[in-house]
């Protein structure tokens, strides 16, 4: 009978997000694969999910997809109930939850929380696929992630979390900076994962709202 | 068993994958943790007495496998092959064969793949035939529906897409796949909308999709052709240059093809015809030619 029916599939992409003083950026390629055919260039992984809180997922999209859909719909009900955003710390427990929830059949969606604290400093939330999470300074995760986190960890320079007094993990770059970094990552990436390309989505958050640049990759 | 080995069990059974291959042996001889495919549940059966009598083999790739999971689709049965879509100045334009392949044997020559739903859109479909049909019975109770309101209003393509993507997920969470790619073409209030599920319940839109072999074969072509204002003449032939290469080179389609059209206006699907092919090739004349056999 061959291989057997695997409800899953990887539809590639990397996400990569960056936290600044008073912004955070969240970038993922448009790149839609299968196999190793393209099935779109332009499709985004990107979602907000509150005003200050931007998801970036890669890996299965059907899962992708439901997981954004169960969220936006769990921030609704919150805002119902509370009358107000949920704040980007509560979104990364949420999500970390909602994970976990299908433990024993996973979400195949690779998460990049990004967004601004309650203080209004930039945040990154790094996830696996069954909700284990931690608050960085920057993260990358999908089919590109192992090209672009030795990058990011050099240009970054972030200190060790085993430090007392815990020293903050945010980047001292500058918005456009940071930015700019980001688009030389995801120029690297395209350049040797072929799963990564077409576009890059570079989604920006700050005290004064949200902004999004789209950058042409190679489509090769 | 102690937790260590509960744990690395848990672990090596997410995805479905690997159960059993690489588990510790138990030293409690008469609990096994089974995981059952429904969601969320986690039963501890006892192997010495099967509680409904069904056999319990673990199968090759470490997943139990019950009597009771033969409901499920393993394989399909009657296959159609690509549906291509194009959108045009007008509106979109979908094409298929009209065959439907029994493995091998090329079973039916006149089935229709391609239907008009509701008054805006057009759903083509690849893969198993009767999963097709069903999608359709649901559609059809889904327009009733919206009918049955008698507001005005109708459902448009983007809210049949969204429904068809709703409908492949779930069923593809509970191991049971519809086995098809679809594609949803319509166009309301000026606005075209061309999109594809497939059985993973993955969908995107697009400006020009395929599904199948046409994904390898046709849309390398619409790519490289594609421009925003085509005539309709021009975006036919575009069509029948992809549907030509899929006609050569994949071995499940026919020479007998239906195009469909959506508009403003509505949905028409126009009857079947066959493109003109070229088999004069001198190697196709005397094949014995230059293959004598070496023994």
């Amino acid at each position: 009978m061959g291989s057997r029916w695997s409800p899953y599939d990887n539809n590639g992409g990397t996400c990569v997000a960056i936290a600044g003083a008073n912004y955070c950026v969240v970038a993922a390629d448009t790149r839609m694969s299968t196999g190793y055919s393209i099935l779109t260039r332009e499709y985004s992984k990107t979602c907000k999910l509150a005003d200050k809180c931007v998801l970036a997922s890669s890996g299965f999209q059907a899962d992708v997809r439901a997981l954004q859909k169960n969220l936006s719909a769990k921030h609704l009900f919150y805002q119902h109930q509370h009358n107000k955003q949920m704040s980007c710390p509560a979104m990364g427990q949420l999500l970390s939850n909602t994970l976990y929830y299908k433990r024993f059949f996973p979400y195949y969606a690779f998460n990049v929380l990004g967004g601004l604290d309650n203080e209004g400093k930039g945040c990154v939330f790094t996830y696996d696929a069954v909700g284990s999470y931690e608050r960085v300074g920057y993260s990358t995760q999908g089919s590109g992630s192992s090209l672009i986190m030795p990058v990011l960890d050099n240009q970054l320079k972030s200190p060790s979390p085993l430090l007392l007094p815990a020293k903050d993990a945010i980047t001292p770059l500058s918005e456009s900076e940071a930015v700019d970094l980001v688009k030389d990552v995801f120029a690297s990436a395209t350049e040797r994962d072929i799963y990564t390309g077409d576009k890059v989505e570079i989604v920006i958050i700050n005290d004064v709202g949200i902004r999004r640049e789209y950058i042409d990759l190679r489509k090769d | 068993m102690n937790p260590n080995t509960q744990l690395s069990y848990a672990l090596s059974c997410t995805r479905g994958r690997g159960g059993r291959r690489n588990t510790l042996k138990s030293t409690n001889n008469y609990i096994k943790v089974e995981i059952f495919l429904p969601l969320f549940r986690f039963f501890w059966i006892n192997m010495a007495t099967a509680m409904d009598g069904s056999s319990m083999s673990p199968s090759a790739d470490g997943l139990v496998n019950l009597e009771m999971d033969s409901q499920r689709t393993l394989y399909p049965y009657v296959t159609g092959s690509s549906v291509l879509g194009i959108k045009y100045k007008d509106g979109i334009l979908l094409a298929s064969d009209t065959g439907g392949s029994y493995g091998s044997t090329l079973r039916f020559k006149g089935v229709e793949r391609i239907k008009v739903i509701g008054k805006h859109s057009l759903l083509g479909a690849s893969g198993e035939i009767s999963d097709f049909q069903e999608i359709l019975k649901y559609l059809d109770e889904l327009i009733l529906y919206d009918n049955m309101w008698d507001d005005g209003n109708s459902l448009g393509p983007k809210e049949v897409h969204n429904y068809l993507t709703r409908v492949m997920y779930n069923r593809r969470n509970k191991f049971d796949p519809l086995w098809n790619s679809l594609v949803l073409a319509g166009v309301k209030n000026g606005e075209k909308h061309l999109g594809v599920v497939t059985m993973l319940g993955v969908h995107y839109e697009d400006n020009h999709v395929s599904t199948g072999f046409g994904n390898h074969l046709a849309v390398p072509i619409l790519r490289k052709e594609w421009r925003e204002d085509l005539t309709f003449e021009e975006a036919v032939k575009i069509l029948e240059k992809c549907l030509m290469v899929l006609l050569y080179r994949d071995r499940s389609s026919i020479n007998k093809f239906q195009i469909a059209k959506v508009t403003e206006e509505g949905a028409t699907i126009y009857p079947p015809y066959s493109l003109k092919t070229f088999w004069e090739f001198a190697a196709f004349k005397e094949p014995a030619k230059n293959a004598q056999g070496s023994w």
